[in-house]
């Protein structure tokens, strides 16, 4: 009966869980591929995040709009990336994004401290680059790269801190 | 009906691929711990690791095209 039953229906077992587990090999292999493949985008998109980013110029201030000591809150380069200018001395002019990189609060130009303070957890940016002074900011203020022109202060581009390495 | 011999063979290369397919398991593990660590770094500003994730992940790929590459070839041995 069984030897009857094999030549009618000649089916081996054993072949057939063999290709099984190569079509599962197959799709193993792929699904490894496409993870390489995802892995290589996002080291791609890290490196267009890195460094210095030119964005059209745009006015943010006249020569006089901001006094020494003083700050000005612009948006650039869209109007949700919101960002700080200051004069920390005569003729110097420094921006940043003014987003905290812990949780997003609004940071306060400190002119005595010569520092940007978050109040929300305490966290503050050194003035000269923005890195990290104290708290729990895990990295530091972009800065927005300027242009002193003869018709007022310009933002060029946006460049990420130090620490984003 | 299969012979004796010959189901002794596909047993071994049953065998051989129950091995090969945990260690591609094993290796795609690898990759999707890579491609978690490197986001989470991302979304934290850390962009240095990146670069060295992707390496070891297409490296990874590598292996498991080779050893799928392997597996034909096994098969096509008579
Ligand atoms: S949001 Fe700025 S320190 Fe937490």
């Amino acid at each position: 009966m069984d030897d009857r039953l094999s030549k009618e229906f000649p089916i081996d077992w054993e072949e057939d869980n063999y290709v099984s587990r190569r079509e599962f090999f197959k799709f193993m292999t792929l699904a490894s591929g496409g993870l390489a493949l995802g892995s290589v985008g996002l080291a791609a998109w890290s490196q267009t995040k890195r460094g210095e980013v030119r964005f059209e110029p745009a006015r943010i201030a006249g020569m006089t709009d901001v006094e020494v000591g003083g700050s000005l809150g612009f948006s650039y380069p869209r109007p949700k990336d919101i960002c700080i200018l200051v004069q920390p001395e005569p003729g110097k002019y420094m921006a940043f994004s003014r987003r905290c990189t812990h949780l997003s609060c609004p940071v306060n130009y400190e002119h005595d401290q010569k520092r940007l303070f978050c109040p929300c957890h305490n966290g503050a940016f050194s003035i000269e680059d923005g890195s990290v002074l104290q708290g729990p900011p895990p990295h530091s203020l972009p800065q927005v790269i300027l242009e002193v022109r003869d018709d007022g202060i310009f933002a060029v581009g946006v460049s990420h801190g130090a620490d984003h390495s | 009906m299969i012979s004796e011999q010959e189901q002794q063979r596909h047993r071994q290369r049953a065998a051989v691929y129950v091995v090969l397919l945990m260690f591609n398991l094993t290796l795609i593990i690898l990759q999707i711990w890579l491609f978690a660590g490197t986001l989470e770094n991302l979304i934290a500003g850390k962009f240095s690791v990146a670069i060295p994730a992707a390496v070891v992940s297409v490296i990874c790929a590598g292996v498991n095209v080779w050893m799928l590459v392997g597996l034909y070839r096994m098969e096509k041995r008579p």
